[in-house]
């Protein structure tokens, strides 16, 4: 019964084997919740600096002077970027990007002519005054059909996510919270089958130290297996939601805020894989020690 | 001299109780003291305080160089360590084995692997508890659980053991070893102090003695005489 007797914490094991397999499960929940909120914190992010203004081409100007509305369009002041897309790079980039969209950009392309304009990218254009005297000139040019600046809609696309994301976080600490009080109870209930046996190693002399330390290598072993179980779990299953679901929510951001740009994927890193052990053993950490301060107080 | 106890006017009560009354006391580090005394004269009270389970009500008491009636829980700690304590109700660990309880007193005190098996092996051979070394505390007979507890205080390395009612399910034979092999360690060196009911035992011993008379010392601080 001291720091490296491990017998206590498989004693009961049924029970201790549910338990972990109870653990890592809420560790993958908590890892696919965090790893989708992560990815989207950061594209948004991205997002949130930008503006983006589409300036659609008349269908009467011929490719060749296309070129030079571009030459025009890059000499405003304030537009940092310019970006012609065409009816076909438009569907295929689409289609590139967000693969289970190509049913639905295929049923549109076959009733609809898709769009020629320019995706304009405006960095600092956070003064609607700004943003406004660029549109305006724009719309003054030849070539230009009609200029969409739909600011409002960008940013409700953006309050939207912002809300997402607290929700994600108030999920994610009430998963922290429900690991920590699985190993507290887990912990603590051992520790009360055992609080004749603690008082007797007391009366011998024993220290805090040596009478919490089994406790909180219970705690650790246990975070460890189940953080181990819970990363096999996020790379088999956990990783292949987190693309699913953000796949499922670009194709929405895509179509609401028509300024996406960039990939929105999770990568499988050797990092998103261990960190699963370190919740595991953290939070077996401080649930066990917390449980296992009990004993100081029965002193 | 140096003094493993010294009790100054030492009292006990529990309620309206008292169970010790004026208690004053010197054990010599080194000495072999039996308390005895009918049932109820504080033979388990003062041994009790003497081992730092409880506190006097009124008077002054020196543990092991650990001057204070009220010891911290560090204090309390390194007492222990230094006191091999045999209680009525033996406390010993169930859900171990033989060998884990004999050896528990040598791991909290991080005693080396090699020594704690050569000093548990020989206890329990003293004993006859070796072959039942990994046997759990519940198969055992009451005699046995009382030698686990004997060989558990004579295996451990303290300077002081405490021993109430020791051999209370022991046959004349077994309690006669026992009680040898207390003589052996205090000739080592130990501070050994037994508290008996039975007078025949304590006679026999020929070790100075101090008799308690309804928690009042019949002779106070000197010996009984028989």
């Amino acid at each position: 019964m001291h720091f490296l007797n491990f017998r206590g914490v498989f004693q009961k094991w049924p029970t201790q084997i549910l338990f972990v397999l109870a653990v890592s499960a809420l560790i993958v929940s908590f890892q696919v919740i965090y790893q989708f909120g992560n990815l989207w914190q950061v594209s948004m992010s991205e997002l949130k600096n930008r503006h983006y203004v589409s300036a659609y081409v008349d269908e009467s100007i011929s490719d060749e002077k296309l070129s030079g509305v571009a030459l025009e369009l890059e000499q405003i002041e304030g537009i940092d970027r310019v970006v012609y897309i065409d009816r076909v790079s438009f569907a295929n980039a689409m289609e590139k990007r967000f693969p289970n969209l190509h049913q639905e950009l295929s049923k549109v392309r076959n009733v609809n002519v898709l769009p020629r304009y320019f995706r304009l990218t405006v960095n600092s254009a956070n003064q609607e005054s700004a943003l406004d005297q660029i549109v305006t000139r724009v719309s003054g040019l030849q070539g230009i059909d009609f200029v969409e600046a739909n600011r409002k809609r960008f940013l409700g696309v953006i309050q939207a996510v912002t809300k997402l994301e607290k929700i994600l976080w108030i999920f994610l600490g009430a998963v922290i919270v429900l690991m920590l009080f699985s190993f507290y109870y887990s912990v603590r209930i051992r520790v009360h089958e055992e609080s004749r046996q603690l008082e007797i190693l007391r009366e011998l002399g024993a220290t805090n130290w040596y009478l919490m330390s089994p406790f909180i290598t219970q705690g650790l072993l246990l975070g460890g297996l189940a953080g181990a179980l819970a990363s096999l779990g996020f790379a088999f299953w956990g990783a292949p939601v987190v693309g699913t679901l953000a796949s499922a929510f670009a194709s929405q951001i895509s179509s609401s805020s028509q300024a996406l740009d960039f990939s929105i994927s999770p990568h499988l890193s050797l990092l998103n894989i261990a960190l699963p052990i370190c919740y595991g053993l953290f939070t077996g950490l401080i649930g066990s020690f917390i449980a296992s301060l009990k004993v100081r107080s029965s002193n | 001299m140096d003094y493993a106890y010294q009790l100054n006017q030492v009292t006990k009560n529990f309620g309206s109780f008292a169970a010790l009354k004026s208690v004053s006391l010197t054990i010599p580090v080194g000495s072999f003291l039996s308390i005895t005394g009918e049932s109820g004269a504080g033979k388990t009270t003062l041994l009790r305080i003497l081992g730092g389970d409880e506190e006097p009500s009124s008077g002054n008491i020196s543990r092991i160089s650990l001057n204070g009636n009220r010891l911290s829980s560090s204090t309390l700690q390194s007492l222990r360590k230094q006191v091999a304590f045999i209680r009525q109700d033996l406390r010993l660990l169930e859900n171990e084995n033989v060998f884990e309880n004999v050896a528990a007193p040598l791991r909290i005190s991080a005693c080396p692997s090699k020594t704690m098996r050569r000093r548990v092996e020989a206890a329990l051979a003293e004993f006859e508890l070796d072959k039942k070394a990994k046997m759990k505390i519940e198969s055992l007979s009451g005699g046995e659980r009382q030698r686990v507890a004997i060989a558990r205080a004579i295996a451990s390395n303290t300077s002081v053991l405490l021993a109430d009612e020791p051999t209370s399910s022991l046959d004349r034979d077994w309690s006669w070893k026992v009680f040898e092999a207390f003589i052996r360690l205090n000739r080592e060196g130990r501070t050994v102090v037994l508290a008996s009911h039975d007078q025949s035992i304590v006679q026999a011993l020929k070790k100075p003695a101090l008799c308690l008379k309804r928690g009042v010392p019949i002779d106070l601080g000197g010996l009984c005489t028989f």
